[in-house]
C-alpha cells in the first residue's frame, strides 16, 4: 500500500470540481482511496480519519491518494493534474423537443413540415397551426375528419395545411419536399400537392415561365367533405402575393359544386387562371384534362407559348400497356387519358388491384406505386425503384403487354438516377424487348440534381421513347397499343 | 431564389430539413418522439385536458404565481403560528407517511425533534414515542415547508412568509448549517444544543430584528439573487449574503453585541442559510395558485425519502406518489450510490415555482454537480421552457438575455413531451445522523405525472 499526499499552495477549485476530480480518480487502475479537496478544517478532519495527516490552508489544494503499487500512485498524480485540466464535452442534448421551443430558437417560424406518423402527425399539425405557422403534412393515415377539423382551423386563421400525403411545394421561394430545381416566375401553382405539382412546376419552367409558388392541397381537398377548403384558401394567398401574375390548379375531377366554387373563386382574383381537371375538359375552355393542356393554356394567357417538342414518331405493338408510376397524379392522368382514348385500364387508384395475376392478365393496367398498399413498410418508390423493378418483373412475363410506360421522376429527396435505375432493371430481364414499345416521360430539369437532359439521354439508349410531358407520354402508349381488343 | 428569411420547423424525415437548408432556409429539427411514452391511453386523456378550459385556468394560476409577493413579516415558534400545530403532532417533507415506512434519515430527524422537545429521553424512548403517540403530517398540508427531512416540531422557531398580493403566509424552519444536523437526521448532543440555541437565541434575534425592520421582500431578493449566480436551491450563497446585509444593522440595533455576533456568524458561516427562506417565498406563491379549478399546473413537488409526490392545482390536496428515484450526483470523498438514501425533502417547491434546477442557466457553476458544462446549464433551463406556462417576468436569467424562468410545470406538456422536471439537491446518507454525502441531478417519478393527468381527465369528465 502507498499512499502520497500532494498540496498546492494557494490554488482554488469549486468543491464541485473537487469532487468531480475525486469521482475520476478513484476509477484509476489500483487506487484504493483518493480526495482532491481545498485544505479547510473540515476536510482535513476527514483526511486525518482516513490516516492522512496534513498541513494545510482552507486556500491549499490537497491531493490525497492511496495505492496499491508505488507506479499506480505516479500514474494517478499525474492523472489529476490532468483532469483538473479538462474540459468536459456537452452532454445534453440541445435540439428542442416541441414546436414551441423550435420556434423559439427560429425566433418565428413560417412553415412546419410534418412526417411523423399520421396518428401523432394530426397533435403536431393542431399544434403548429396555434403556434400560427402554414403547415407541410407529408403524413399519411389521416382521417378525412382530422383533415377537415386541420383545414378548417387554418383557414380560419388564414394558414394553409398542405396535405395530408402531400409530397411537393414551393413556398417562399424554396422548394418542399420532393421538389424540382425550377426558376421563380410569375405563376401561381395549387395541386393535390405530389408529382402533379412537379410536373406542372418542370414544364412551365421549361417554358420560361417559373412559378411564384406552389401550394399544395390534399388529394382529398376539392372532394364533397372536404369542400376545397385549402384550395380556395391557396387562392387567395396567391391572389395577395405579388409575384403571382396567373394562377393554376390542377385536381382530380372536383366535386361538381366544389368545382363551381373554386372557378367563382379564381374568376374574382381577376388574374388569368388555368385549371387542369384530371381527365374532364369544359366546354368553355376554363378546364382542361391535362396538365401540359393547362400550362400551354397558361402559356397563351401569358404569351409565351410552350415550347413544342419535335414530333415524335408513333411506333406501333398492339397488345395491353403495363404502366407503372412513382407519381400518383401522373398515374391518374394517364389512366384518364387511357379512358378518353377508349381503354379501360385496369387500376389501383380508388383500391387496391390484385397485382399477383400480372403475368398473364389480359387488359392495360396502370398502377400508382405510391399508394399505401406499395409504401406500407418501404421508402416511396421516388426514394427506392426497387418496387417498380419487383412488379416490371412480373409484367414482363405477360407477352400481351407489349407497352410499356413509365414517369421519372427527378429532383430533392429524389433517388440519385431513377433512369438509370429503369433501364438496368428492364436489361435484366431475359424477356423479348425488340417488339415492345417503351414509352417515359421525365419530370425535372436540368438543375435538378439528377439532370434532365442526362436521364432523357440514358432512356434514349436504352430504347426508349422519350415524351416531353407525362400526358403525352400516356397519349403515345395508349396509341401505341392500337385498338383495344377484348 | 429568395432573399427573404424562411423560417421552418421540421418534424420528423431529416432529408426535408436538409434540403431546405441546402436552399437557405433557416431550420430547426424538431428531435421528436412519440408523446406520452407512446401510450395511446394517455395521449387521449392528454387530448381530452387539451382545450382552452384548461389553458385558461393554466393562465390564471401562472397569474397567481408570478403576481404573489412573499415577504418575511417574523420569525415565532411553530406552535404559535403553524395551522395545526400540536403537542404530539410532528410535520415532515414529502407526501404522508407513517413512522413504519420512514427511511433512516427522516426516523433520525423525528427522534432528534422527540429529545429536543422533552419528550423522550434517549433515542430508544423516543422510538417508542415516535412509534405509538405522535401523528406524522406532511408540512405541505400545514402552510410549511422544510429541506430533507423537514422535521417541524411544536417549540421549533420557524420564519413567517406572507403573500403581500394574496395574504396566504407560509412557514419554514431555520437552517441548521451543514454537517451533522437534524435535517440529515442527526440527533446527537451536539444536534439538539443548537436546535436550543436556534429556539433561544437565533429565532429570538432574527425576530427582533425584523420587527425593527419593514419585512423582506423575498421574491426580490431572489431575483437579485439570481442575477449573482445562485438558483436558490442548491446554490444559496449570494442570498445568504443579501440577506446577512439586510439584516445585519437591524441586528444591531435591536440585540446585543454578544448575540449580534453570534447571530452573524452562524449565518456566515452557512451558505445555505438561505434555501429556508427561498423555500417558503416559494411555497406561498404556490399555496396561492392551488385550487384552481381545472388547472393541469404542478403546486407541490416533495419528497419524504420514499416517495416523490406532486399536487396538481387543479385536483386540489391530493398527492400523486411513487417511489423515489436516485439522485445522480457526485459524492464527498469516501461515499457513494450505495450510502444514498432515495431523494428527500421539500425543497423542490423551489423547481415548482420556476427557479432551483429550473433556473439553472443563471447558476453556471453548479452544473458539474452532473457531469457536464455551462452549456449544460442553458440545455436543462431551456429543456423546462417545454413543460412551463409562462416565463417568470421577475425571476430572470441574465445569460438568456433576461429570459424570464420556466414557470408553472404543466403536467400536460410533461406528458406530451415525456421531458422530466430537472432537479437540484443534495443527497442525504442513507442511514441517520451521517448528514449530507452528495449533490446532483434527479427527476421525478414519469408516474406521478401519468396518475395526475389522469386523475385531471377523469375530473373533468365527471
Amino acid at each position: 500500500m502507498e499512499r502520497k499526499t500532494l498540496i498546492r499552495k494557494g490554488v482554488f477549485y469549486d468543491s464541485v470540481t473537487l469532487m468531480r476530480v475525486s469521482e475520476a480518480m478513484k476509477g484509476l487502475p489500483g487506487v484504493r482511496y483518493a480526495a482532491v479537496l481545498m485544505g479547510t478544517e473540515l476536510n482535513r478532519g476527514l483526511l486525518a480519519d482516513r490516516g492522512f495527516a496534513v498541513e494545510a490552508r482552507p486556500d491549499d489544494l490537497v491531493i490525497a491518494i492511496e495505492a496499491s503499487s508505488a507506479t499506480q500512485l505516479e500514474d494517478a498524480a499525474k492523472t489529476v493534474e490532468l483532469l483538473l485540466e479538462k474540459r468536459n464535452k456537452k452532454v445534453v442534448d440541445e435540439a428542442p423537443r416541441s414546436l414551441k421551443a423550435a420556434m423559439h430558437m427560429l425566433g418565428g417560424a413560417d412553415l412546419c413540415i410534418i412526417s411523423v406518423p399520421g396518428r401523432y402527425a394530426v397533435r403536431e399539425a393542431k399544434e403548429a397551426l396555434r403556434l400560427g405557422m402554414d403547415v407541410f403534412l407529408f403524413s399519411d393515415n389521416v382521417s378525412v375528419e382530422d383533415e377537415i377539423g386541420l383545414k378548417q382551423e387554418a383557414a380560419a386563421q388564414g394558414l394553409l395545411v398542405m396535405g395530408p400525403d402531400c409530397g411537393t411545394a414551393y413556398i417562399g421561394g424554396r422548394g418542399i419536399g420532393f421538389a424540382n430545381v425550377v426558376r421563380a416566375g410569375p405563376v401561381g401553382v395549387v395541386s393535390a400537392a405530389g408529382t402533379g405539382l412537379q410536373e406542372a412546376a418542370c414544364l412551365l419552367d421549361q417554358a420560361g415561365l417559373g412559378i411564384s409558388a406552389g401550394i399544395g392541397v390534399g388529394g382529398r381537398d376539392l372532394s364533397r367533405e372536404v369542400g376545397g377548403l385549402m384550395t380556395l384558401a391557396a387562392i387567395d394567398r396567391l391572389a395577395q402575393d405579388a409575384a403571382t401574375k396567373a394562377i393554376l390548379v390542377i385536381s382530380k375531377p372536383p366535386w361538381p359544386e366544389v368545382a363551381s366554387r373554386v372557378l367563382k373563386k379564381l374568376e374574382a382574383t381577376s388574374l388569368p387562371y388555368a385549371c387542369v381537371f384530371l381527365g374532364q375538359a369544359s366546354t368553355d375552355g376554363r378546364a382542361v384534362p391535362t396538365i401540359d393542356e393547362g400550362c400551354a393554356r397558361l402559356g397563351e394567357l401569358l404569351g409565351t407559348g410552350l415550347e413544342v417538342p419535335a414530333t415524335l414518331e408513333q411506333r406501333l405493338a398492339p397488345g395491353f400497356v403495363f404502366g407503372a408510376y412513382v407519381g400518383g397524379t401522373l398515374c391518374s392522368q394517364a389512366a384518364y387519358i387511357f379512358k378518353l382514348s377508349g381503354r379501360t385500364p385496369a387500376t389501383n387508384l380508388s383500391a387496391p388491384w390484385q397485382d399477383q395475376g400480372l403475368y398473364s392478365y389480359q387488359g392495360d393496367v396502370l398502377l400508382d406505386l405510391g399508394a399505401d398498399e406499395y409504401t406500407r413498410g418501404r421508402p416511396h418508390p421516388m426514394i427506392d425503384p426497387s418496387t417498380r423493378t419487383d412488379l416490371l418483373r412480373r409484367a414482363l412475363v405477360n407477352p400481351s403487354f407489349s407497352v410499356l410506360v413509365f414517369d421519372v421522376v427527378l429532383g430533392l429527396g429524389a433517388h440519385p438516377d431513377p433512369a438509370g435505375e429503369l433501364v438496368r432493371a428492364i436489361g435484366a430481364q431475359e424477356q423479348d424487348l425488340a417488339s415492345r414499345v417503351l414509352v417515359a416521360s421525365v419530370t425535372g430539369t436540368d438543375r435538378d440534381p439528377q439532370v434532365r437532359s442526362a436521364q432523357e439521354a440514358t432512356l434514349r439508349a436504352a430504347g426508349f421513347t422519350v415524351c416531353p410531358t407525362a400526358a403525352s407520354a400516356a397519349r403515345f402508349a395508349a396509341q401505341a397499343a392500337g385498338r383495344e381488343r377484348k | 431564389m429568395n432573399e427573404t428569411p424562411f423560417r421552418v420547423i421540421n418534424v420528423g424525415i431529416p432529408t426535408f430539413g436538409e434540403t431546405l437548408r441546402q436552399q437557405g432556409a433557416h431550420v430547426a429539427d424538431v428531435d421528436w418522439k412519440p408523446p406520452a411514452w407512446g401510450d395511446p391511453a394517455l395521449i387521449e386523456y392528454l387530448e381530452r385536458l387539451e382545450q382552452p378550459a384548461v389553458d385558461q385556468a393554466n393562465a390564471q394560476v401562472f397569474e397567481r404565481i408570478t403576481t404573489s409577493r412573499p415577504h418575511l413579516v417574523g420569525v415565532a415558534r411553530a406552535s404559535e403560528v403553524v395551522p395545526g400545530m400540536r403537542p404530539g403532532v410532528i410535520l415532515h417533507a414529502g407526501p404522508p407517511v407513517s413512522w413504519e415506512q420512514m427511511c433512516g434519515p427522516m426516523r433520525g430527524a423525528v427522534l432528534g425533534a422527540l429529545i429536543y422537545e422533552g419528550w423522550a429521553d434517549t433515542p430508544a424512548a423516543a422510538e417508542e414515542v415516535a412509534r405509538s403517540q405522535v401523528e406524522f403530517r406532511p408540512c405541505h398540508e400545514h402552510d410549511t415547508v422544510g429541506p430533507m427531512a423537514g422535521i417541524v416540531s411544536w417549540s421549533m422557531p420557524v420564519f413567517i412568509l406572507e403573500n403581500k398580493t394574496f395574504g396566504n403566509r407560509a412557514y419554514c424552519t431555520l437552517n441548521e448549517g451543514l454537517g451533522k444536523v437534524l435535517r440529515y437526521g442527526a440527533y446527537s448532543r451536539e444536534v439538539i444544543d443548537r436546535l436550543k440555541w436556534m429556539e433561544d437565541e437565533l429565532g429570538p434575534a432574527l425576530g427582533r430584528a425584523i420587527q425593527e425592520s419593514e419585512g423582506l421582500d423575498v421574491r426580490a431578493t431572489i431575483a437579485q439573487a439570481l442575477h449573482m449566480g445562485d438558483e436558490c436551491h442548491n446554490r444559496n450563497k449570494a442570498g445568504t449574503a443579501l440577506f446577512l446585509k439586510w439584516i445585519a444593522p437591524y441586528l444591531a440595533e435591536t440585540t446585543d453585541p454578544g448575540t449580534a455576533s453570534r447571530v452573524m456568524r452562524f449565518i456566515a458561516s452557512n451558505d445555505h442559510f438561505f434555501l429556508n427562506l427561498s423555500m417558503p417565498c416559494c411555497k406561498a406563491m404556490m399555496d396561492a395558485a392551488s385550487n384552481v379549478p381545472h388547472s393541469s399546473v404542478v403546486t407541490t413537488m416533495a419528497r419524504n425519502g420514499r416517495e416523490f409526490g406532486i399536487r396538481v392545482s387543479g385536483t386540489g390536496n391530493t398527492w400523486f406518489t411513487a417511489p423515489a428515484s436516485s439522485v445522480r450526483g457526485l459524492y464527498f470523498p469516501g461515499f457513494g450510490p450505495e450510502d444514498a438514501n432515495p431523494d428527500i425533502g421539500d425543497s423542490t417547491i423551489t423547481e415548482t415555482a420556476g427557479i432551483g434546477g429550473f433556473a439553472m442557466a443563471g447558476a453556471p457553476a453548479i452544473v458539474q454537480f452532473v457531469g457536464g458544462t455551462v452549456h449544460d446549464a442553458f440545455a436543462y433551463t431551456r429543456a423546462m421552457y417545454e413543460i412551463t406556462v409562462g416565463e417568470h417576468p421577475v425571476y430572470t436569467l441574465p445569460n438568456l438575455d433576461f429570459r424570464g424562468t420556466p414557470t408553472g410545470i404543466d403536467v400536460r406538456k410533461v406528458v406530451s413531451t415525456g421531458i422530466l422536471p430537472h432537479i437540484n439537491t443534495g443527497i442525504a446518507h442513507k442511514l441517520a445522523g451521517v448528514g449530507q454525502v452528495g449533490a446532483g441531478l434527479v427527476n421525478p417519478p414519469r408516474e406521478v405525472f401519468i396518475k395526475a393527468l389522469t386523475a385531471l381527465a377523469e375530473y373533468l369528465r365527471g
